[in-house]
């Protein structure tokens, strides 16, 4: 459903990411962490066809994101680390909006679905400059779910959400993995991550350090000492990585 | 009075460093490079435009300082005073604006409140050195000495920021006092009042506007209240370092430190409505950035509306836009609407005398810089909202037409009553002029918010002013509004010389004149798109 080969992405003399290739299946959960600046957000932004990539192929769908970039945006969903809502348009509004520039027909029983999912009926009518952070998060992950997408990307999802928004969209997550979506979360919350995602890559510097099914990246690191976690594995690779650079 | 820290005039010296840094980093870029030539040209323009003219024979420059710097001498003590009054009525925060970084980092620092607003001072003090310099190149045909003029120049625009801070100040501690919330808009109304009742005590002889503030500016309450900028005046016009300028100067440097001291005197009492309100400014300036204009209003609630046209896409981005025009704009659009039905006949009352081509001016200066700066639904308002157009599974030019749709007819919905209003009150020429005008409206704002919004794509930069003094803003939007006045008179001009040529061929047919002028503007203002797109299409929203 995602396919990246040696995806590439500079800014003047700095590079981003280098030479970067991964895979997510229909049905995986893909973690992405990395140090802050590891080219987690720059990878999300290029899937999600905001930045054009330096070189490489990536397709979404089976789209390919610069010759056929429409279709691939039709099927993706992206989620940004803060949301960017129409500050002046309510709540029910955005969804419209959505619907629209999707071509989503018959949508008001999905969205209404969705209001009430995210415990967001009673703002229907609020134009969402007043909503706090949380809601504004759940309105924006409420549009990205609207049109069904096949791929759907998170940044930093969690931000700002109180506990039952945070099982809520962990469980939406998880059903739209079932429903056959792909998806990729990044965060810095490796617990989550962990126990969330079926697959990880954790990138440093801009490169892949690691990538594959979760349990096989914890089993690799599992020699040492029994139930090895994600942070223990995160920690293991960034601090060689430091000591390396160092 | 407690010195300024030294470690704050480190931070300023730091500050002052990177600024400098940011510049000459710009200046590695082309789009640095182009602002620099372009701020060069507009300045070696303007420069030309005020020198004197020299006699090609002898070298010998013609015309009096002393007859250039009269008007000088006579206006500029009322115009002070009108700037401060303009200052403290339309900035938008509080006397001294302190960032929400300032705040965080300062306040919470062992250093004393004193300390505090002397550095914001000789913040201000930084910029107004920098404009001095500016106006010093500007001015020799009114003043005898450059470093005159600078002096002048600095003291005088700390003055008025002092000043203004003095007043509002004085009105923050009045409203404490009295208890009752003085709003901007009463005593805006006040002023109003005020100026209409001496403008008709002092013009009741029925001489002219010209007169009757030379009859106010000659009476004892008038020379009392112009009394301190007078000194300021004189410190342009100085002929001599000594006495003239040395003393006048030390005269300016007085007044300015007793504004100083008075600043410091008053802030005791207004303290944390000061932090309060500078906070304020800065959640403002953030949905300023957002909505596009600190006259936008931020609802909070509002009756859904159904669902909107599609139109391939172009639908929704611009029935997203009309909602911001008809939720945050309903207020200053009817205000346009009425100013516009009235236009008409204020023009016949106020001034009959004024020629027609000072009647076009004035449209053209509503037209091109009063609407697009006020009315802003489009990209401009959307800079922090671009990663969502990016994401939709739209062509670029679907997106610029939906973005462009709302501005363009609602700025010609003003215009074609304000023309209206005017034709109903005119007859002969320009009436036909004004009517003739009309159905160029359309192409023209078609024209003039693709240009808009194709130089904010390409120089991506918020609309609104940070505090009371932001000299980047200005000096971005004097450059801005050169670039644009160019291009549209270039567009303007291409079209009237076809239309021209087809006059000359069809033996003087206005109707294809007419029709192939219009087709032209048109065409030009449809040739926006594909670099709209394209601008669009390589906005980096990482980078801005």
């Amino acid at each position: 459903m995602i396919q990246v080969n040696n995806f590439t992405k500079t800014y003047n003399d700095f590079v981003a990411v280098q030479n970067l290739s991964f895979r997510v299946a229909a049905g995986e959960i893909l973690g992405l962490v990395g140090p802050n600046g590891a080219g987690k957000t720059t990878t999300l932004r290029v899937l999600s066809g905001i930045i054009p990539p330096g070189s490489g192929e990536l397709t979404v769908a089976g789209h390919d994101i610069i010759g056929d970039p429409i279709a691939a945006k039709q099927a993706l969903g992206y989620i940004p680390d803060d949301p960017r809502l129409f500050d002046t348009l309510t709540v029910w509004e955005h969804l419209e909006f959505i619907a629209a520039a999707y071509g989503v027909a018959d949508y008001q029983p999905t969205a209404n679905a969705l209001l009430h999912f995210f415990n967001l009926e009673g703002k229907r009518h609020h134009v969402v400059q007043g909503l706090s952070r949380g809601m504004r998060q759940k309105l924006a992950i409420a549009c990205a779910y609207l049109h069904q997408p096949k791929v759907i990307l998170f940044d930093e999802p969690l931000t700002g959400l109180d506990p039952a928004g945070i099982r809520a969209i962990k469980e939406s997550m998880r059903e739209r993995a079932c429903q056959g979506a792909a998806i990729i979360i990044s965060s810095h919350l490796l617990s989550m991550v962990e126990t969330l995602c079926t697959h990880l890559l954790l990138l440093d510097h801009g490169e892949a350090q690691c990538f594959g099914r979760m349990e096989d990246v914890l089993r690799t690191f599992d020699e040492a000492k029994h139930d090895t976690t994600l942070e223990d594995v995160f920690f293991s690779i960034t601090r060689e990585d430091a000591s390396d650079t160092g | 009075m407690t010195a300024l820290d030294v470690m704050l005039v480190k931070l300023l010296l730091l500050r002052l460093r990177g600024g400098i840094r940011h510049r000459l980093r710009e200046l590695k870029t082309l789009r640095g490079l182009l602002f620099l030539g372009v701020t060069v040209a507009v300045l070696a323009l303007l420069m030309k435009h005020t020198a004197l003219p020299v006699n090609p024979l002898d070298g010998t420059v013609q015309g009096e300082p002393d007859l250039l710097g009269e008007p000088l001498a006579r206006w500029m003590p009322l115009g002070l005073l009108a700037a401060c009054l303009l200052t403290v009525l339309t900035a938008p925060g509080p006397a001294i604006h302190f960032s929400p970084s300032e705040i965080n980092l300062l306040f919470s620092a062992p250093f004393s409140r004193c300390a505090l607003l002397l550095y914001k001072i000789s913040f201000y003090a930084f910029g107004a050195l920098l404009t001095s310099l500016l106006i010093t190149l500007l001015l020799p045909p009114f003043t005898e000495m450059p470093v005159a003029a600078f002096a002048g120049a600095f003291l005088t625009l700390l003055f008025i920021q002092l000043l203004s801070a003095v007043i509002g100040l004085l009105g923050h501690r009045l409203a404490g006092c009295c208890s009752l919330q003085l709003r901007r808009g009463h005593v805006v109304l006040l002023l109003a009042v005020l100026v209409a009742v001496l403008a008709w005590y002092f013009s009741s002889a029925g001489s002219s506007l010209s007169d009757a503030l030379a009859r106010f500016q000659s009476s004892p309450a008038a020379i009392l209240l112009l009394a301190p900028f007078e000194v300021f005046v004189q410190i342009f016009l100085a002929p001599v370092i000594y006495p003239d300028l040395l003393r006048w100067a030390v005269l300016g440097v007085a007044i300015n430190a007793g504004l100083i001291a008075a600043i410091i005197a008053l802030d005791r009492s207004t303290y944390e409505s000061s932090i309060a309100a500078s906070l304020a400014l800065h959640q403002r300036w953030v949905r300023a950035r957002r909505s596009g204009l600190l006259w936008g209003v931020q609802p909070v609630e509002g009756r859904s509306f159904r669902r909107p046209p599609v139109i391939g896409g172009i639908g929704p981005i611009a029935w997203r836009q009309l909602l911001t025009a008809q939720r945050s704009y309903r207020k200053a659009m009817l205000v346009f609407l009425a100013v516009a039905l009235l236009a008409g006949p204020l023009l016949v009352i106020v001034a009959a005398e004024v020629s027609l081509w000072s009647r076009i001016g004035f449209v053209f200066f509503i037209a091109v810089y009063v609407l697009p700066r006020a009315l802003v639904f489009d990209f401009r308002s959307d800079l922090d909202s671009m990663e969502t157009f990016k994401v939709l599974p739209l062509r670029p030019w679907k997106i610029s037409v939906g973005q462009l749709l709302a501005p363009v007819l609602l700025t010609s919905l003003v215009e074609w009553l304000l023309l209206g209003s005017i034709a109903m009150c005119l007859d002969g020429v320009g009436r036909v002029m004004a009517v003739g005008l009309m159905p160029f409206i359309l192409p023209f704002n078609g024209l003039l918010y693709g240009i808009e919004n194709l130089l904010f794509l390409l120089f991506p930069t918020p609309l609104v002013p940070v505090g009371r003094v932001d000299f980047d803003f200005l000096g971005r939007t004097l450059v801005e509004f050169a670039v644009k006045t160019s291009l549209l008179i270039g567009a303007c001009g291409l079209a009237v010389a076809a239309g021209k040529r087809v006059l000359d061929a069809t033996e003087s047919s206005w109707t294809a004149f007419a029709i192939v002028t219009w087709c032209t503007l048109a065409l030009l203002a449809i040739l926006m798109l594909p670099l709209l797109s394209r601008a669009f299409d390589r906005f980096d929203v990482s980078r801005r």
